[in-house]
């Protein structure tokens, strides 16, 4: 697939192909995705909360806990479902402080089967073809 | 600067609070979405004073939301200006079809203008002109 959307770099992506939707009820079905994602998450993974951020111009955070972003990239049809350390101000300012990163990606990897559940229920595949990773400079600026 | 906005349907959020308490800025933002590519991006954050009216403040960011439209209505009227002008190479030596081609983008405008509640002070306007 040549068009896949970016994804924040070394995040656990799935891809849900939205490309049989017709362009005039794209934007309710993308919305309505979005609720499901929100509502799916928040089953298994009760330590996020729905937000909403922008990660670079298209990563689109729809759920932060204490280490992770959960969201969403839509472009060509294709709406990407990531889940990755979060790198927001806050979250920066705490690792100056205590080697959070560390823990957060031990908690990643150890959240990596629960989030594939959840992807699995919202019908999503796992495992992308290498693909475009956004700059973390860029997203962070 | 030949760079045209960012393409897709702008829309704006609704106007928030930066912070509870005082002092806080109006913050909205702007993305677009394009049905033809299926994408939703981030264009802007657009942030007032606190200080301005909260409807000024709506009016402003309804105003930037609209921005690409409004350059669109621009260019059909410049069009339509080039088809008026005999030497243009668009010119069309008929009132009938640049008043035609003209009338093409009323719904538009009058749109546009209604979101502002603009249309009824720009009647008033050309009524005092005439």
């Amino acid at each position: 697939m040549a068009d896949i959307p970016s994804s924040p770099d070394g995040a656990q992506v799935v891809l849900r192909d939205l490309r049989a939707i017709a362009p005039d009820a794209w934007f309710t079905a993308y919305t309505g995705f979005v609720a499901e994602i929100r509502r799916e998450v928040r089953r298994d993974m009760r330590s996020f909360d729905p937000i909403h951020r922008w990660r670079g111009c298209a990563g689109r955070v729809l759920l932060r806990n204490p280490y992770a972003d959960i969201g969403i990239t839509a472009d060509h049809g294709l709406a990407v479902v990531w889940i990755g350390e979060r790198i927001d101000r806050d979250y920066r300012i705490r690792c100056e402080w205590t080697d959070v990163s560390a823990a957060a990606q031990r908690w990643l990897a150890g959240i990596a089967p629960a989030f594939d559940a959840v992807a699995a229920r919202l019908g999503c595949t796992p495992g992308l073809p290498d693909q475009p990773r956004e700059l973390r400079w860029l997203e962070a600026a | 600067m030949n760079k045209p906005p960012t393409s897709g349907d702008w829309r704006a959020s609704a106007l928030c609070r930066s912070t509870a308490d005082w002092p806080f800025d109006w913050v909205a933002e702007i993305t677009t979405v394009d049905p033809a590519a299926r994408s939703h991006a981030f264009v802007a954050t657009i942030r007032q004073s606190g200080v301005r009216r909260f409807d000024e403040a709506l009016a402003n960011v309804r105003a930037m939301g609209r921005a690409p439209s409004m350059l669109g209505l621009l260019a059909s009227v410049a069009q339509v200006l080039d088809m008026s002008d005999p030497e243009h190479p668009a010119f069309a030596d008929s009132a009938a079809d640049c008043l035609d081609e003209l009338l093409r983008h009323e719904e538009v405008l009058r749109a546009l203008l209604a979101d502002f509640a603009l249309g009824a002070n720009v009647s008033a306007l050309t009524l005092a002109q005439s």
